[in-house]
């Protein structure tokens, strides 16, 4: 099977390296680094239960948070499957910026998956207020720690159903 | 082909007598050599055919592109349209390949499309330097690191105001309770005295009526602490954010109302949104049954409106009553502030305390052009 081209979308600093460094790796590094430019990262998901669905393979593509909107109609973004959007549950504008992103890449890629990753959930006393556009927004949300792993793997393995189910 | 003669992508290349083509190649080898760039032969299938320079060392020999080069999955179609337009370049700037296998380097990746072949051009995404990378990432965090602490600063500084107002607020609120808490304890021991007198005369009646009004100021008391205590529970801890359907939440306190001789009008755009949606609940249900309890004429009317602003709603519920007078609409909110005198005076303490919880506000506003009647408006924030 082709690996799958899945894009890691969001502000800087939301944690989107962490969160596939989260995935790949299974580690956590509390010092921030930055991205600059694209990491491309290859793995291999099996799903959660034992299944006969086969192992689920990725070309992730982690991007510089300061791409913003332009990720859109550059090259890195040519023929992904699926964009997962981060935003950071401490940072209400990073929230917002995830909506417009979701909603861009929709109407850029149309057919594709996109999901939403509230990310941070372990930190709950600093988590800022979710505006009501994400409970009317069609794209589906779940809350992430990549420092504790929560729903890392569940929120990959769902993409990968949803690029299955629709055949990319 | 005569031994000094060579096929390079670009044709036939005479090495012995041409002795530009013989530097230009040499410094290319240094170059590559050295991993400022690497040269990559891939023929019509993306099968990698041929490779030059360290930094193409990754790449293996006749294996697919994709399969080398995990980026390109995706742009293979991309990469066979070079063909179509041989001025073209494909470029795939500044990316790094990681697997469980290890991190590759930072690369520019730029594909063209040469005679039957497409040629990869990799080098350095920082020309051959990972020194600008760097730097770019410790400024980048440390403009974080200043953010935070700045952000971390603002809250703090918007605690210390936050706490000052609070203390403000808890004087002014002990000096409320101490004054009138007072009046009822001055009546008890009078009321003892008057008591100890007729008891002493043997004066039964007297002494009879001065227990019943002993009771009395008893009660109130008792009620005044019981609204003291409701008072002081109203806040923070009833804030849990829950989707509301703020129609459906107006309707069902208009139809929880008693019977009544007055006419509830409900108007304006009534959206559905995640809030405190138990203190929004306390707040609309005081202000209807305040407009309501306080009106002094049959047939009259409460109107209930709600416009629905982008960053707050603006809920106001105007009553045809007796009115407030303007010298009164700040200190109504206090305690024990009871214009009519028919009630403790807690209600709307309790309403304002959790209009500031939910971090909105409220006043009374008189109904222009109208002798009669008040609203009062809440803003209650997004």
């Amino acid at each position: 099977m082709t690996p799958r081209k899945i894009m890691l979308l969001g502000d800087i600093g939301v944690g989107k390296s962490s969160i596939v460094r989260r995935l790949v790796f299974d580690e956590f590094d509390h010092n921030y680094k930055p991205t600059l430019g694209v990491d491309v990262y290859s793995c291999e998901i099996a799903p959660e239960a034992s299944t006969e669905t086969p192992p689920a393979k990725f070309v992730i593509w982690d991007t510089d948070g300061n791409f913003g909107d332009s990720i859109l109609s550059l090259v890195y973004i040519r023929e992904a499957t699926a964009a997962l959007v981060v935003g950071d549950l401490t940072r209400p504008a990073t929230i917002n910026t995830m909506l417009d992103l979701g909603r861009n890449f929709m109407q850029a890629m149309p057919g594709r998956y996109c999901g939403f990753l509230l990310n941070k959930s372990d930190m709950t006393g600093d988590q800022a207020v979710l505006p009501p556009e994400l409970a009317n927004s069609s794209i589906p949300a779940v809350r992430t720690s990549a420092k504790t792993g929560e729903n890392i793997k569940h929120a990959f393995l769902a993409a990968a159903d949803a690029i299955r189910r629709r055949g990319l | 082909m005569p031994f000094s003669q060579q096929q390079t992508p670009f044709g036939v290349v005479d090495f012995e007598n041409d002795v530009e083509s013989r530097e230009r190649l040499r410094a290319g080898e240094i170059l590559a050599a050295r991993g400022a760039f690497a040269m990559v032969w891939i023929d019509h299938a993306l099968i990698v055919r041929r490779r030059f320079g360290i930094l193409a060392d990754f790449i293996k020999l006749d294996a697919s592109l994709t399969a080398c080069i995990p980026a390109v999955i995706g742009l293979e179609a991309d990469i066979k349209e070079l063909h179509e337009a041989p001025d073209s370049i494909l470029r795939i700037p500044n990316v790094s390949m990681i697997s469980k296998a290890g991190i590759g380097p930072r690369l520019n990746l730029a594909f063209y499309a040469v005679d039957q072949f497409y040629v990869l051009v990799i080098s350095h995404a920082s020309g051959g330097s990972n020194l600008e990378i760097e730097l770019s990432r410790q400024i980048r965090a440390r403009l974080m690191a200043e953010a935070t602490v700045a952000a971390k600063s603002q809250e703090l500084l918007l605690a210390n105001a936050e706490l000052r107002i609070a203390n403000a607020k808890l004087e002014q609120f002990a000096s409320i309770v101490t004054h009138d808490l007072k009046a009822p304890m001055r009546a008890l021991c009078h009321m003892t005295d008057e008591l100890g007198s007729a008891v002493s005369s043997g004066d039964v009646e007297k002494a009879r009526r001065e227990l019943d009004e002993l009771r009395h100021q008893g009660l109130r008391l008792s009620s005044m602490l019981s609204a003291l205590l409701r008072y002081s529970s109203a806040g923070p801890r009833e804030l849990a954010i829950e989707p509301v359907d703020t129609a459906v939440l107006v309707a069902e306190i208009v139809r929880s109302l008693p019977d009544r001789q007055l006419a509830i009008k409900v108007r304006g755009n009534w959206p559905r949104l995640e809030t405190f949606a138990a203190p929004l609940d306390l707040v609309l249900r005081n202000l209807i049954d305040n407009a309501i309890k306080h009106h002094d004429r049959d047939g009259g009317s409460v109107i209930i409106t709600c416009t629905d602003h982008p960053s707050a709603l603006e809920l106001a519920v105007t009553d045809d009553g007796p009115g407030i007078a303007p010298e009164h609409h700040d200190s109504i909110f206090l305690p024990f502030r009871s214009i009519s005198g028919t009630s403790e005076g807690m209600g709307l303490a309790i309403v304002q305390k959790m209009v500031a919880a939910a971090g909105g506000a409220i006043h009374i506003r008189s109904n222009t052009g109208q002798s009669r009647g008040v609203t009062f408006v809440v803003h209650w924030p997004k």
